[in-house]
Parts: structure tokens; sequence; C-alpha cells
């Protein structure tokens, strides 16, 4: 039983020893917190086929809430190896830092495993809001705080719509467990509170996944909070929106209408975002806008639940998780003392840091959704998966969209390959430079060889 | 299951095909350990000729007497999506694979002197695109096909930006946005495609019976997606800035193999995948490849610069090609086939020599580059070699093409025919202003006198102008390769009379409303 939660305890356990470390000033703490990322992706891998239930069926460890812990855990370690020594972060708070993305971390891993719409929502908020004060640990200035309310703003409203929507089901269905509301979801097809409610219930999910329309937060958070936070914001909350959108959302889908919102989501959020990248000239502001049309993209799946449309969004969600990771490496290394990170940052950057151009160049490529790497394949998993069933609208705009994407992501790489070196060479730590390399191969794997991550996924998928 | 979609095991002892795709892309990662510019442009000289000999088994084993695909190779890559690693050729993409294999180590030579900033990324780019683009033409499964076709885009998009001319990054973008604003359609196509069979491999998709709407829905995304790469009027206007911007080598890869892609793509998918459609759609080849014949060759009389001139010399040649597709009989495939080869071959040699011009004289302007011929004869031996076969002169292997292209077109109807003639004496026109310049024109200049061409210069035109010279007078080994495909395919339209607009109108807005 306890082999089951390893990733949770180890989680747990960083948390105490982050808070007790930065209350006594210990030293060190990257090296620590790099140590508890391993030992808690280890511990993912261990239970990785475990299987349990806690609660009376509140939270249960299944396949895919192991297949989900493995990869937040993934993304927790690659996150704070990325953040290195926190450049952007106020000294004093390194300890609060590094103890209040344990906890969110945790609140994610729970959230993977909830099959209880309130045990649901309460993991969720453990998730949320200790990200809303990293979110201002920011040296200097203070622009970060107007990031941090809108942020804050923006979450408690959409929770709020999510509460409503959790009442708004247990109205209809008398119960908040997932295994009891399953078997009635056939009597409901056509029942408006009920599909009321889950349309309430969304709202929440589309603001962690920073879908259209909440979506509003993710420029300014990205742009105003410090690099190493954004690059935790911008790739872990996302994932846990991906199973509860699998886990719970795809249960609805055959109600009546549902489809027809979703896929009007999608297509807002795919083009909207993309239209709005278009014209950023900040790195992090264009990667905001940038999720906000992947978030699009993930939608597609969720259309297809029949179809191998849940697998192709978990393959999507778990690209774009080390994608984001990716752009956000090179984010942190050119970044500097700026608050802004402008394009021309990038400048020259195959003659400052090979190793790195390389990574820029394989995970922009990705994001535009280009063979041969993994975003290409995702969204080639995604596009026929909601053809055949039926979306053929949706499908049509995502294709568009990777042409209107492809303009901006093109210039990122013009600006890293074929411009004039203008500023220094940088020189990342070698555990950087390697690290850019084994995610550009990543990427390349999961677009060539796209079996082994896809199987994982389906084998979660089957396990709902 | 027809004989076109046969797959003949390998009678090859190595997997050939995938050596011949990777070797190049192996190079190309070799190159980061290799430091010196010149051991760099030796090493790819090597990989190159390697790639090259590599192929020449091909060509010696293969059995022209088969339709099917040869020297296939074939592992599982994603079952349950039907993806598969399905490599093979047959007489439509061998052709078109030995003409990339030749033309590789070419581009290496042509690029010698001229590429003088960042060698070592320029050759890596080279050696990429080279093996991504054998790739395209030996691809038989859909998705590896995208593959190729998409993975060759961030490669040329920096052989035009890096190394191009002043206004190469818009050269750049535009030829990028461009292809994927095409490309987007055939991956619509092609997964259009799957969801009606379940599977991307090609062989398995020849048998697919598909409702007319719908095939007519695929036949256009097809034709979008190919069409902006052979370019057709009017999605052509990127190739003139990207040829103009591009450096030698890049030109010659453009010119030579990559609009081939759009060519061969129409064979291989539309005619082949969507029989009813292409008869249905023919009028619109047709009429648009007349378009390009003529408003080519009008817009390549007009020109300046030299290698603008050969860019849209270009335009109208594929108008040739696409016609000889689009008249649906077997003199127009075969002329087309050939077309494809002798444009690759000409226009390559063509950009090569304004490459050498441009080296020398620093300006493709005509005016500054003429009366030429008493200073560089060896140079004006070859512009006027490769002017002659440009123009389809008799005996130069553009004649054997172009002339089974017109006469494919007048088969087809006599005002067809009627219509290309204009083009075919339009080539003359401007070839011959463009090559009388050039050797006798303007003023005697004495002042700083270029020196002819040099040994690795000649090295790089003679293979493509025996070539010329061969296939002009015998290009019955050609021929016999192609016949089996090309009459499978034929047999496998319709022949029923081509569908009247209003009828067409109804179909298309048929399969749009299902």
């Amino acid at each position: 039983m306890m082999q089951s939660i390893i990733p949770e305890l180890v989680v747990s356990g960083a948390a105490v020893f982050f808070f007790v470390a930065s209350l006594l000033g210990w030293k060190n703490l990257p090296t620590w917190a790099a140590g508890f990322g391993i030992a808690a992706l280890t511990g993912s891998l261990v239970a990785l086929t475990a299987q349990h239930t806690f609660f009376h069926g509140a939270l249960v460890v299944d396949a895919f809430s192991r297949f989900f812990s493995l990869l937040i855990c993934a993304g927790f370690l690659l996150a704070l190896i990325i953040g290195g020594r926190l450049p952007q972060t106020d000294e004093d708070k390194i300890g609060e830092f590094y103890f209040f993305v344990a906890v969110a971390t945790l609140g994610l891993l729970l959230v993977t495993g909830a099959a209880e719409l309130l045990t649901l929502f309460i993991a969720l908020e453990i998730s949320s809001y200790p990200l809303f004060i990293v979110a201002s640990y920011r040296k200097g200035l203070g622009f970060q705080f107007e990031a941090v309310a809108k942020y804050m703003v923006f979450g408690a409203v959409s929770t709020a719509f999510m509460l409503y929507g959790i009442t708004y089901l247990y109205g209809s269905f008398g119960s908040t467990f997932l295994h009891d509301i399953m078997p009635a979801i056939g009597e409901h097809l056509h029942d408006p509170m009920a599909i009321l409610g889950v349309i309430l219930f969304m709202a929440g999910l589309l603001y962690k996944l920073s879908a259209f329309p909440f979506h509003f937060w993710a420029p300014d958070v990205y742009a105003g909070a410090a690099a190493e936070v954004v690059a935790f914001i911008a790739a872990l909350p996302k994932l846990a929106a991906v199973a509860l959108l699998i886990r719970v959302v795809s249960l609805f889908m055959p109600m009546e209408g549902l489809g027809l919102a979703i896929s009007i989501l999608a297509i807002l959020s795919m083009t909207m975002g993309n239209l709005l990248a278009l014209a950023q000239t900040e790195l992090k502001r264009l990667l905001a806008y940038s999720a906000v049309s992947h978030a699009g993209y993930i939608l597609l799946g969720l259309l297809a639940p029949d179809h191998g449309g849940l697998s192709a969004a978990l393959y999507y969600g778990t690209v774009y998780t080390f994608m984001t990771l990716a752009a956000f490496l090179v984010a942190i290394q050119v970044a500097g003392d700026e608050h802004d990170i402008s394009l021309d940052r990038l400048d020259g950057l195959w003659r400052r840091s090979p190793a790195l151009a390389v990574m820029l160049v394989v995970t922009f490529v990705s994001l535009a959704g280009l063979p041969p790497t993994g975003g290409f394949t995702g969204k080639l998993l995604l596009i026929s998966a909601a053809w055949k069933a039926g979306f053929f609208w949706p499908v049509l705009v995502a294709v568009l969209n990777t042409l209107v994407g492809i303009f901006y992501y093109l210039n990122i790489i013009r600006t890293a390959l074929v411009n004039r070196n203008t500023q220094d060479v940088l020189n990342s730590p070698v555990h950087i430079r390697s690290l850019a390399l084994g995610l550009a191969g990543l990427l390349l794997i999961f677009g060539l060889l796209p079996a082994g991550l896809l199987s994982l996924a389906e084998t979660a998928v089957a396990g709902l | 299951m027809t004989e076109l979609a046969t797959l003949h095991p390998t009678t090859l002892g190595y997997p050939f095909l995938s050596m011949i795709i990777f070797l190049p892309v192996l190079g190309a990662a070799a190159l980061v350990l290799i430091r010196d510019e010149e051991a760099s442009r030796w090493f790819s000289l090597t990989i190159l000729t390697m790639t090259f000999l590599f192929s020449l088994p091909l060509y010696r084993e293969f059995d022209p007497n088969l339709a099917g695909f040869q020297f296939v190779e074939n592992h599982a890559w994603l079952p349950r999506y039907g993806l598969s690693y399905l490599l093979g050729v047959d007489g439509l993409s061998l052709p078109l694979l030995l003409l990339n294999t030749l033309l590789g180590p070419i581009t290496v030579l042509c690029s010698w002197r001229y590429i003088t900033r960042r060698v070592r990324e320029f050759m890596a780019c080279l050696l990429l695109t080279q093996g991504i683009l054998s790739g395209v033409f030996a691809a038989l499964d859909l998705v590896l096909f995208y593959f190729f076709w998409e993975a060759m885009l961030i490669p040329m998009f920096l052989i035009i930006g890096i190394w191009g001319g002043p206004r190469r990054i818009y050269a750049a973008v535009k030829f990028v946005l461009y292809t994927l604003g095409g490309s987007i359609f055939l991956l619509l196509a092609i997964v259009g495609l799957y969801i009606k069979s379940g599977t991307f491999s090609y062989p398995a998709m020849v048998e697919l019976i598909l409702s007319p709407g719908f095939e007519l829905w695929l036949f256009l995304a097809f034709l979008i997606g190919f069409a902006v790469k052979i370019p057709m009027v009017p999605l052509h206007t990127w190739l003139p800035a990207a040829h103009v911007e591009a450096p030698t080598a890049g030109s010659v890869i453009l010119a030579s193999v990559l609009l081939k892609m759009g060519t061969y793509g129409l064979l291989r998918f539309n005619l082949t995948l969507l029989p009813a459609a292409s008869v249905t759609m023919a009028p619109l080849l047709i009429v648009l490849s007349l378009a390009a014949i003529i408003y080519g060759g009008l817009l390549s009389l007009a020109q300046q610069d030299v290698k603008k001139l050969i860019a849209y010399s270009s335009v109208a040649h594929m108008g040739f090609v696409t016609l000889g597709i689009g008249v649906i009989n077997l003199q127009g495939f075969q002329g087309a086939m050939l077309q494809m080869l002798n444009h690759g071959l000409t226009t390559g040699a063509l950009f090569l020599l304004v490459g050498m011009l441009y080296e020398r004289t620093h300006s493709r302007q005509l005016a500054d580059n003429a009366g030429l011929g008493r200073l560089m004869p060896g140079f004006i031996f070859f512009l006027g070699l490769f002017s002659l076969s440009s123009l389809a002169f008799p005996g130069t292997a553009s004649f054997v093409g172009e002339f089974l292209c017109l006469s494919g077109g007048f088969t087809h109807g006599l005002k067809i025919g009627a219509w290309a003639i204009p083009g075919a004496l339009l080539a003359a026109a401007y070839m011959f202003r463009m090559f009388l310049t050039i050797a006798w024109g303007g003023t005697a200049r004495d002042s700083r006198i270029p020196p002819d061409i040099s040994p690795r210069e000649w090295a790089s035109l003679l293979p493509l102008a025996l070539l010329i010279l061969l296939f002009g007078f015998y290009p019955a080994p050609l021929l016999k390769m192609m016949n089996p495909p090309l009459e499978a395919i034929l047999s496998r339209l319709p022949t029923g009379q081509t569908a009247d607009m209003a009828g067409l109108i109804s179909h298309t807005l048929h399969g749009l409303l299902n």
C-alpha cells in the first residue's frame, strides 16, 4: 500500500525538509532540490504498476494516475534543474520557493488520482495556492504583483465556476464519487442541469490549461514572474488539467451539445492563441500565447474518446510538457537579469552555445508541429482521432493554425541561427548543455518512435 | 491487387535505400566533429559520392519489366495505426532518386569556393537535404512521405536564409510559408485517406474505393499541396524569389529535385489513388499548365537578371510536365516523366553556370555579362549546350520529353497542342536572347578578363552534359523503366469523358455536405 504512493511520500518529505530548511536558513538548497527530484522520479518509476484505492474510492492509484505521477515527477525534476540557482528569485526566499513548489507538486499528484469531485477540488486548490505565492518571489522591481493579482483573481473565479459545476453535478447524480456517477450518465444525456454542471466544472480546468476563455492570466504571469517559476507553472499544472479532462470530462462526452461546446472552445483557443502570439516580441509572452493555442489542440483529443483521442491527448500533453520545459531552459539561460526576455536576446545563439541552439531548433520545430518531432506525431494522432469521430471543422482549423504558428516559431529559429551574434558567449554549465541535448533527443524520439510512449498512454487510458 | 501495388522483395543483400537516405544524414551529424573548413568540403564530397555509388546497384539490379515496387524494405513502425517504415522504388521514383544522388556531389563542387562563410554548417544542410530528398522518392508510407516532405523545409530555409543574397530572409520565409501552406492540405488529404482506409501504407491504399465527392476533395487537397511545389500558376511566386536569393547549390537543388517532388506526387498520389477525380479534374490541370507555359515564357523573356530568367523558364518547363500529366495518355505521361528528368539536368546545369558567372563578374545582369564568348570559350560551350537543351533542340534530352508532351497534347485535342506551341517558341526566344547576349552581345570588355572554367567546374558540368546528349539520342532505357508503372496507372483511369463544369460543382458540393 505504501509503495503505491512513494512519489507522494517523497514530495511530502521534500516539502517538510524545505520548510525546516527555510526556517533554519540552510544553504545549498538547489542541490537538495535536485536530489529530491531524482528520488521522486525513481519512486514514481517503482510505483508505475501499483494499484490501490484510498479513502473509500476518493483517491485511486491506478495505471492512469501513476502514468501522470511519472510525468509530474519528471517535470518537477526538470523544472528544478532548469531553474538552477534560481537567478531571478529573491535570495531570502529560496527555501520557501522549494517548499511551495513541493506542495504544489503534491497537489498535482493528488489531482491525478482523485476519483471524487470534492477531493479533486481540494487537491486542485492545494496545487494552486502555493503557486500564487511563488509567482511573487521575484527579485526587485515589483511588476510581478500585477501578475500575481491576475493569476489569483482568475484562479478564484474559475474555481468558483468549478465548484458551482460540482454542486450541479451532485444535484443531478446524487453523488460526488465518479464510480457512482459513471453508470448514471446514460440517463442524463439530455439533462440540462448535468450538462451545465459539466461545462462549469470545465472552467477550472480550462484555467489551469490556459485555454480560451480563461487564458487572460497567462501572458501577464509568464512575463511578470521569475522565469524559473514560469517554467514550473507553464508545464506541470497543464498535466493535471489534462489528467482531469481525460478522467472526468471525457466520461460526459456523450452528453448533448458537449462535443459542439468543446470544439468551439478548441477552435477559439487555437486561433486566438496563435494570432496573438504573432505580435509578441517577448519570449515568455510568446510562449504564453502559444500555450493557449496548444491547449486548443489538446482539447481536440477530448472530442474522440472512442477513437483513440484520449491517448492522443495524453501523448500530446506529454510532448507539450517537455517542449515547454525545453523552451524555458533556453529562456532561463539567455535571460540574465532582464525583466523581459526580448527575442533579440536569442541573436546568434548558434555561435554562443551550439547545444542550446540545436535544442531550440528542435523544440520550436516541435511546437510548430512539423516532422520529425514529437509535436507533429502528437498532432497527427489528435487530428486523425478527431476526424475519425466526425469533427472535420476543428481539424481543418487546427491544420490551418499550423500555418499561422510557423510564422512566429520560424522567426525564433531565424533569430537563433541566422542573425549575427551581438552578445557574449553563453557559458551554460555542462549539465544544462547535456540536458538540452537530451531533451532535443527526447523530442525527436517522441516524433520518430512513438510506439513506447503511446503504448504507455494507451495502457493508462485503458485502465480508467 | 493490381500489379501497381505489388511489393517485390529486395534482390540486394543490403538495405540500399535506407543507406542512401541515412548516409548523408549521419554525415551531417558527423560534421559536428570536423573543425576544419577544407576538410568539411572534402568530407561532404566523399559522403555524397559514396551515396551516389550506393545508388548505382539499384539501377543495375532494377527489373524494368515489373510495375510494382522493388528493393522493398518493410518494418513495423506503429502497427495499430497502420504506420510502417516502408521503402521501395518503381520506374517512376527510381530515375528521380538517381537524379538526386547524381546531383549530390555536384552541389558540393559548385559550393566549393562560392560558400566562404560557415562552410561546415552549409555542408551539413546540404547533406541533410540530400538524404531527405531521397527519402521523399523512396517512401511508400504516407506518413513517412510526409515526414520527409516537411523535414526538407528547415535545411532549405537555412540554405536560403543564411547563405542567400541580399533579400534572403524574405525569400526564405516566403518559401517556407508557401510550401507549408500547400503541405497542410497534403496532410489533410493523407489523414482523409487514413480515415477511409485505416492505414497509411501506400500499396494498401491503391485499391481503395472512395465516394466521388470525397475523392474530388482529396484530389483538390493533394493538388494544392503539390501545385505549390511544382509550382503551378498562380502559386509560383515564391519560386523566382527563392531562386534569385538562394546560393547556387540551393538553386540547383530547388530546380532539379525539389520541384519534381510536386509532379512526382501528382503521378504517385492524384493519378494513382484518385483515378476518377483525376479524369474529372484533368481540364483544370491542362488549363493551368497552358497558363504556366505561356505566362512563364513571357515573364522569362522580360527578365534582365539571368537567374530570374531561368527561374521563370522553370515555371514554363514544369508547365509542360503538368500538361503531359493532364492530357492523360501514355505519350503525355512519358513526356512528363522525361521532361522532369531533363529539366532537372538542364536547369540544374544552367544554375551552375549562372553561379560560375556570378563568382567571376559579381553580377547576374545580362548587360554586365555581355560578350564573354571570346574570353571564356569553355563556359560558352556549356552554356550553349544547356541553352539548346532548355529550348528542346533536337538531339538534346528535352526535345524527346517536350515532343512527347506536345504530341500527347495534340492527341488529346488539337486546340491544346496549338496553345502549347507558342510556349515552345517562347523558350527558343528567351534562351537565344540570353545566350546571344552573353556570348556575343555588348561591347568589348578588356578591363578585367574572367578566367575560364576550372577543372572542378568541368567535373560538375560534364556528367550533366553527357547525360543530356545520351538521353537525347537514346531515351529507350528510361522509357523502358517508366512504361510498366505508367501503363498500369493509365489502365486504371476511367476512359469516360470528363465531366462538365456543372456536374463538377454539384459533385463537389455533394462531397462538402456529406
